[in-house]
C-alpha cells in the first residue's frame, strides 16, 4: 500500500507526529517510518511512564488509522486476543434446527463460518479493510504460549482458525508492541521486531513535552519544575518517575497558584505525592534533600542551558 | 589504487561482514535481518543516509544493552579512522569502503532512486558531524585493540574490573535453569492441559443452556523456590567482599533474591543491587560503615531468620552464605542458627574464598548443618555453581 507524500520521509512523519501532540525524536521517527516501510512490527522498551503507549496513539492520530489496543495480562489466551466462536448463537441456531425452523444440512455447513466468529483485536486489526495501528501493550507480562501465537501473526500477517482454514490479512496493520522489560522476551520475537529503547527525555525535549500538553501553566513554572524531576531522576528511587508523572505534577503545582517552585521547600513537600510512587522513595527523599536538589547549582542554571540548547 | 576501487566490492558482503561483526559481539542477526538491513537502505531517500545508523540500530538491537553498544560498533566499523583508542573492537583491518559509499551503491544496484537524484559523494560528506568520506589512498587502519581473549577465567576475584561484571549473570542464570519450580497443593487455572475443575465447568455452562461447551482445567501451583543471599563484609573478607556483591546482584537480577550484608550487624541491601548504578558500592559502604571490625556470623543469621525474613524461608528455598567462617560468637551458636533454617526445609550452600572448606571451631561444628560447600575464589569456580544442586 503506498503512502501518503508526507510520509515518504522520516522528517515528514516526525511533523506528522509533532501536530498529532506526540514530540518524537529524530531516531524513533525514523523507526517508525521504517516500521510504515517494511511492515515490520516495532518493539518499544523502557521503564513505566516515558510514553510508550502513548507513541501509539499518536501514530494511530498522525496516520488518520484507527487503533485498536490489546492489553496484555497473566492468563491473557486466544479466546480474548484473537477470536472466540459465539457458542450462544451457534446453540441458538442449533435449537432453531431442532425445531424445524431451519435447514439442518445447511447449518452444519455455517455452524463454523465467520457469521458466528467473534474477532478480538488481533483478528480484527489484520482483517479491517483499511490499515490501522495495532497496540500490544504490555507484552512482557503474557506468557510464553501467547508469544509463541504472535510470532506466527507478526511474520506472515495471517491467523489460523482450525474450523475455517487460514484467515489472510485485508490490509497489514502497523503493530507496536511495548514492554517493561520485567520478563526477557524471546529471540525469535525480538528479532522479528524492530527495536526501540525509550529512554527519559532530555532536559529540553521535556520541558517541550510538558509546555505543548500543559500550555496554562507558566513557562517558569514548567522550566523549573522539569529541571527538579531531571535531577531526581539522578537519585537511586525505586521508580523513577516518568514524563507521565512530570506532567501531573506540573498540574499539581499549577492548581495550586504557583507561577515558579515555591522558595519554601516546605510548600512542595506534600506535592512530592505526584512524583514518588514508594513508601521507600517518599522517606528517602526528606525535606533537606529536596532543598538540595532545587539549591545545588541553582536550579535556573539548567533552565539556561535547556535555554540555549533549543 | 585497484584494490580499494569501490566498485570491486559487492555492498552485500560488505554488509555480510558488518552483521558478521554484530554477530562477534552478541548480536543476534538472521538472514533475515541482513536482508532487512539492505531494503532500509535502499528505502530511505539518499539525501538522508545519515540515518541510516538509527534504522540499522532498530533492526539489528534487541535488548537495551545491544541498543546501548551499537553506536560504538558501527563507529568502528563503518568509520574506523575515527576511533580513537578504543580497546574494544578488534578484528577487521581491510579496508572496506565507508558507509556513504555503500548506500550509494546499493542504492544503484535496487533501483529506487531516480539516476537524477544521486548525489555525489563529497557532497554527503557535508552532513554535519559524521560521515566524511575517507580518502581512498589512506594507508589501512587497524582498529586497534588487543585480544579479548585475557585469562578473565583464572584471575582471582580480587583484581578484577568493573566492567567484568556482566559475566556473573550468565553463571547465576545457569544456577537458575537447574532449579525446579515447587508444586503446591494450591490450584491455579491453565488454559487447556492440566485436570477438568467441574465446578466452575458447570458454572459456566449455565451461559450455554447447560451444554458443556468450555471446560476449564486446572493443575497445581508452581513456585520457584526464594533465594536469600547474605554476604560478609567483615575485614577479613575485604579484599573478596566486592566481587561477592557483583555476585550477590546477579542473583538479585536474575533470581530476584534478597540480599542482606553483614558484619558485627546485619542490613539489608536488596533494594540497592536493584538499580544497576556506578554507585551501589558507595551506597552498600554507607550502609555498612560504622560496624565493628569483627564477625558475627551467628548472631547476624539469627536476626536475618527471625526479624528480617519471617516465614519467607520454607521448604525448598536456598539460604546462600559468602563467608569465610570466621565467627567471634560462640562456636555452637552457628550450628544452632543453621540447624534452625534446616528445619525449615531450606537449602544451605556456604560459598568460601579460600580453596580449602573452612575449619574455624563454629564450622567445624555447623559443618553437618550445610548442604554444600563450594569455594568461589575466581569465575571458572562460579562456573560449577550449578553442581551445587546435583
Amino acid at each position: 500500500m503506498p503512502l501518503p507524500d508526507a510520509l515518504t520521509t522520516p522528517e515528514g512523519l516526525r511533523e506528522r507526529l509533532f501536530k498529532a501532540g506526540y514530540i518524537a525524536d529524530e531516531e524513533l521517527a525514523s523507526l517508525i517510518w521504517m516500521g510504515l516501510t517494511l511492515e515490520r512490527p516495532l518493539l518499544l522498551e523502557g521503564e513505566a511512564g516515558v510514553g510508550k503507549t502513548a507513541i501509539a496513539g499518536a501514530c494511530a492520530r498522525a496516520l488518520g488509522r484507527p487503533l485498536l489496543r490489546l492489553q496484555c495480562y497473566e492468563g491473557l489466551d486466544l479466546s480474548q486476543a484473537v477470536y472466540e466462536w459465539n457458542y450462544s448463537r451457534q446453540l441458538l441456531e442449533i435449537r432453531l434446527a431442532e425445531a424445524g425452523q431451519g435447514d439442518r444440512a445447511a447449518l452444519r455447513d455455517n455452524l463454523f463460518s465467520e457469521a458466528f466468529l467473534l474477532e478480538r483485536p488481533l483478528l480484527q486489526a489484520i482483517r479491517s479493510p483499511e490499515p490501522c495501528v495495532l497496540l500490544i501493550d504490555e507484552i512482557d507480562r503474557a506468557d510464553e504460549a501467547f508469544e509463541a501465537f504472535l510470532l506466527e501473526m507478526l511474520s506472515e500477517y495471517q491467523v489460523t482458525v482450525p474450523e475455517i482454514g487460514t484467515l489472510t490479512a485485508r490490509s497489514k496493520p502497523l503493530v507496536i508492541l511495548t514492554s517493561n522489560g520485567t520478563r526477557d522476551l524471546s529471540d525469535a520475537l525480538r528479532r522479528r521486531c524492530l527495536f526501540h529503547y525509550v529512554d527519559f527525555p532530555t532536559l529540553a525535549r521535556e520541558t517541550q513535552i510538558v509546555r505543548t500538553l500543559v500550555p496554562e501553566a507558566a513557562t517558569r513554572l514548567v522550566e523549573e519544575a522539569v529541571a527538579f524531576v531531571q535531577r531526581l531522576r539522578k537519585e537511586d528511587l525505586d521508580k523513577t518517575p516518568g514524563v507521565a508523572e512530570t506532567l501531573d505534577w506540573v498540574r499539581v503545582l499549577f492548581h495550586l497558584g504557583h507561577g515558579e517552585l515555591p522558595v519554601d521547600h516546605l510548600l512542595l513537600v506534600p506535592t512530592l505525592a505526584a512524583l514518588l510512587k514508594t513508601r521507600n522513595d517518599r522517606w528517602q527523599v526528606t525535606p533537606e534533600r529536596v532543598g538540595k536538589l532545587i539549591d545545588g547549582p541553582r536550579i535556573a542554571q539548567d533552565v539556561g542551558v535547556a535555554g540555549a540548547m533549543k | 589504487m585497484k584494490a580499494n576501487d569501490p566498485r570491486a566490492i559487492d555492498p552485500r558482503q560488505r554488509l555480510a561482514e558488518f552483521a558478521h561483526y554484530l554477530r562477534e559481539h552478541g548480536f543476534a542477526l538472521g538472514y533475515a535481518e541482513v536482508e532487512l538491513m539492505a531494503r532500509a537502505a535502499a528505502a530511505l531517500p539518499l539525501t538522508q543516509w545519515a540515518r541510516i545508523e538509527a534504522l540499522w540500530r532498530g533492526i539489528a538491537a534487541g535488548s537495551h544493552k545491544q541498543w546501548l553498544k551499537y553506536p560504538e560498533l558501527h563507529q568502528a566499523f563503518w568509520f574506523p579512522h575515527k576511533v580513537r583508542a578504543s580497546t574494544r573492537s578488534s578484528g577487521l583491518t581491510r579496508r572496506g569502503r565507508t558507509l556513504p559509499e555503500l548506500v550509494q551503491q546499493m542504492h544503484g544496484e535496487m533501483g529506487n532512486t531516480p539516476p537524477g537524484e544521486v548525489k555525489p559523494t563529497v557532497d554527503m560528506a557535508d552532513q554535519p558531524g559524521e560521515g566524511d568520506v575517507e580518502a581512498s589512498d589512506a594507508p589501512p587502519r587497524a582498529q586497534g585493540g588487543a585480544s579479548r581473549t585475557a585469562p578473565l577465567d583464572q584471575r582471582d576475584f580480587a583484581d578484577w574490573m568493573p566492567a567484568d561484571m556482566d559475566r556473573f549473570e550468565p553463571l547465576v542464570e545457569a544456577l537458575k535453569r537447574r532449579l525446579r519450580a515447587q508444586l503446591l497443593r494450591r490450584l491455579q487455572s491453565h488454559r487447556d492441559s492440566g485436570v477438568i475443575h467441574l465446578r466452575r465447568s458447570l458454572r459456566s455452562a449455565l451461559a450455554t443452556g447447560g451444554e458443556l461447551v468450555k471446560l476449564h482445567h486446572v493443575r497445581r501451583q508452581r513456585r520457584q523456590p526464594r533465594v536469600v543471599v547474605l554476604v560478609d563484609v567483615s575485614r577479613s573478607m575485604e579484599m573478596h567482599a566486592q566481587f561477592y556483591l557483583r555476585l550477590t546482584r546477579a542473583f538479585v537480577e536474575v533470581m530476584d533474591a534478597r540480599a542482606f550484608v553483614f558484619h558485627t550487624r546485619l542490613a539489608e541491601v536488596t533494594p540497592l543491587m536493584k538499580r544497576r548504578s556506578e554507585r551501589v558500592q558507595e551506597k552498600v559502604n554507607a550502609v555498612t560503615f560504622g560496624f565493628g571490625g569483627g564477625t558475627r556470623i551467628a548472631s547476624c543469621l539469627h536476626e536475618a531468620l527471625h526479624q528480617h525474613l519471617g516465614r519467607a524461608v520454607a521448604r525448598g528455598d536456598l539460604f546462600m552464605v559468602f563467608s569465610d567462617g570466621f565467627d567471634t560468637d560462640e562456636p555452637e551458636a552457628l550450628a544452632e542458627v543453621l540447624a534452625q533454617v534446616r528445619a525449615r526445609g531450606a537449602r544451605v550452600y556456604w560459598l568460601h574464598p579460600t580453596v580449602e572448606v573452612p575449619q574455624s571451631a563454629a564450622m567445624a561444628l555447623a559443618a553437618p548443618h550445610v548442604t554444600r560447600f563450594m569455594p568461589a575464589h575466581n569465575l571458572a569456580s562460579l562456573s560449577r555453581l550449578p553442581e551445587l544442586l546435583a
